[in-house]
């Protein structure tokens, strides 16, 4: 029997009771859960005190502005401003939790500064940011006299003279500008001294007894994967303190790329010790992970920018996905259909994060994942430098830019550097459209889930049964559902201003990001120190992944630039001009 | 036999070893002298020196991981929901 068949649907699956405790995938379930759930707890009833009121001021305070100017004022800004301080992650038990479970610190040129960074060493570095800081200040102070005064102008001649609306306009955006510098230059100039050595002992620790207790319940010693485990866990950490340095940060290779090449690395050098390999359990993680990305995607947040973004992220985006997908079986002729809808949907949906979600909704090979995550990581460098200066030589309206960006550059983080450097109006769209896109993973996940069990793993002509789809359907996948339709409920039913102060900025960026980005990190980490080299190669024989990626993301660039001008300029030209 | 074995396998250990030096001295060499070098090429300047000075995130995965996202999202939602009526 080869591969293909043992991985063929029959129906001949039964599922047993047992399977609750004794399978990886409900383990990623019960476990994602009972971080989701803590989170819950933890931040839910520690919203600050009077948060309610002073949204409910800022709020007040916008509607009236909204109607007073037409443009937005310096109050309407304070008011945004106060309108966003409250966060749940601002609490006492918040700041712990950050300064608990942090990873590591940016460093420059002595890789000693991830870990650890001395009062006076501190103090050092602050005292020579504050005269930047104390001139960005300076800076700040006389462009809000400016914006006032120009608003002052405006505003006795009735705001009806176009010319001192706009000159209004102007200075606010220079204040705004200003106060952003001020803002950043503060953070250089007041960092505190940190040892973040015993902390992250301290995670190791909590998160080798979490995944051991599901690892002794599996039947397998929990002796043995701790031990190996520690191993796993400092090449994890590594891989942050590569992801933390300047170098790596400004090209934008993240801690996937870094882990896996440091576990390649070990494995196919020296070896990936016999003692390791209990606690080389990518699934595991992958998928406890993959539960916890469940609850950060909030379908209430797919209508953030209107109707021209869900075309532009999710009509555009799928459409891409299946073409693309089409194109490398009937055209390329991909050899393995798992590695091209990874790829397609990793080019066409939002980069490592959705490849994640794809290839293990598909049990994809983990070599598969590797090169996917591995052609990612080249293009998005290669468009986050592009496209900003392509979109200024062109002088192409910034709102297009951003929705063109936000739709098609794989790397969410690459999305916020290239739109925050043309303007922050590219920024805010190409965000909305990125985000949005990423909510659409749970969806692919899903769909890509359900048509690999009922189509591509059956055996040709044969029928099969809903109860045998329901045996073969990955279950981590419904956990990943649960959580995404829980979080929205409940993100719909809090509202969108305390969406944002308890789960926005209390359960998610507080709690499960933190365990979720640590459980990736674990898993790469366990990719490289199981993937050989020689047979990564064969993967790439003939350089079709690579063609295909060339050729799907031309489309996307074509699709979504044409999108995006047909959706934001023609149709909803109002939505555009409210940005 | 089995000392052959034994010797055979330590070699081929050592070997790895120095291997696996030899890709950390690259991985070094790229962080502190290709990286910056290629990032001094007038095309990409600008941009990697406006991420650097914004301690922005680049490499991150999902909107959650980035605080420019929260800032975004929150922009947007505020400009929809509170836009200025125009003259």
């Amino acid at each position: 029997m080869n591969e293909n068949q043992e991985q063929a649907v029959v129906d001949s699956g039964k599922g047993s009771l047992s399977d609750l405790w004794k399978k990886e995938d409900y383990w990623a379930i019960w476990l994602g859960f009972f971080l989701l759930i803590l989170g819950m707890i933890i931040y839910f009833p520690n919203a600050p005190k009077g948060a309610e009121e002073q949204i409910a001021k800022a709020n007040a305070t916008l509607k009236a502005e909204a109607k007073r100017a037409p443009f937005k004022t310096i109050a309407w800004y304070d008011a945004s401003d106060s309108k966003k301080k409250p966060r749940a992650t601002n609490s006492d038990i918040g700041k712990w939790i950050r300064k608990f479970t942090s990873n590591t610190h940016g460093w420059k040129a002595n890789p000693l500064d991830a870990f650890y960074k001395s009062k006076a060493a501190v103090d050092a570095a602050n005292a020579k940011a504050k005269p930047k800081y104390e001139e960005a200040k300076k800076v700040a102070v006389a462009a809000l006299a400016k914006a006032k005064a120009a608003e002052a102008a405006a505003g006795a001649a009735g705001f009806k003279d176009e010319k001192l609306n706009a000159g209004a306009v102007s200075d606010i955006a220079a204040w705004r500008s200003a106060t952003a510098k001020e803002s950043k230059a503060k953070g250089k100039a007041s960092v505190k001294p940190y040892n973040q050595i015993f902390y992250l002992i301290g995670v190791m620790i909590c998160i080798g007894i979490f995944f051991g207790i599901g690892t002794v319940v599996m039947g397998r010693p929990f002796g043995a994967f701790f031990k190996g485990f520690i191993f796993v866990f400092i090449v994890a950490v590594l891989a942050y303190v590569a992801e933390d340095q300047a170098t790596a940060k400004y090209w934008g290779i993240g801690y996937a790329a870094w882990a896996i090449l440091f576990g390649m690395l070990i494995s196919n050098t020296v070896g990936t010790p016999e003692w390791v390999k209990p606690a080389v359990q990518t699934e595991y993680y992958i998928k406890t992970g993959l539960v916890l990305l469940g609850a950060e995607i909030l379908f209430g947040k797919i209508l953030s920018i209107g109707i021209p973004g869900i075309f532009v992220a999710w009509v555009v985006t799928p459409i891409v996905l299946v073409c693309t997908y089409i194109f490398g079986q009937k055209v390329i002729k991909m050899p393995s259909k798992t590695l091209n809808i990874t790829i397609s949907a990793d080019m066409s949906v939002c980069g490592v994060s959705a490849a994640i979600a794809t290839a293990a909704a598909c049990r994809a090979k983990k070599e598969e994942l590797t090169l996917a995550v591995g052609l990612s990581l080249v293009f998005t460098a290669i468009m986050m430098v592009a496209m900003p200066a392509f979109i200024k030589a062109v002088g192409m309206p910034h709102v297009l830019g951003g929705a063109w960006m936000g739709g098609t550059i794989d790397a969410t983080g690459a999305v916020a550097a290239a739109g925050a450097f043309l303007s922050d109006q590219a920024l805010y769209v190409a965000a909305t459209v990125k985000m949005i896109q990423n909510v659409l993973i749970g969806v692919i996940a899903f769909f890509v889930a359900l048509y690999w069990v009922a189509k591509v793993e059956r055996v040709p002509g044969q029928k099969v049964s809903t109860m045998e789809i329901w045996y073969r359907f990955p279950k981590f996948v419904i956990g990943f559902i649960v959580a995404s339709i829980v979080f929205s409920l409940i993100y719909g039913a809090v509202g969108k201003d305390m969406g944002y102060v308890i789960i926005d900025h209390g359960a998610l960026r507080g709690f499960s990001r933190i365990f979720r980005g640590w459980f990736f990190c674990l898993a790469f980490t366990s990719i490289g120190l199981a993937t050989n080299f020689r047979e990564l190669k064969e993967y790439f024989k003939g350089g079709k992944p690579l063609i295909l990626y060339v050729c799907g993301q031309s489309f996307n660039l074509i699709l979504t630039l044409l999108m995006a001008y047909i959706m934001f300029y023609l149709v909803f030209p109002e939505i555009t001009a409210k940005i | 036999m089995i000392q052959k074995d034994s010797n055979h396998v330590k070699r081929s250990k050592k070997k790895g070893a120095f291997i696996l030096v030899g890709f950390i001295l690259l991985i070094w060499i790229f962080l502190y002298y290709i990286g910056p070098w290629a990032a001094n090429i007038p095309m990409v300047r600008p941009l990697l020196n406006f991420v650097e000075e914004n301690d922005i995130d680049a490499g991150a995965y999902y909107y959650t991981d980035v605080e420019e996202f929260a800032e975004a999202e929150f922009a947007i939602n505020q400009s929809m929901t509170y836009s200025p009526k125009k003259n």
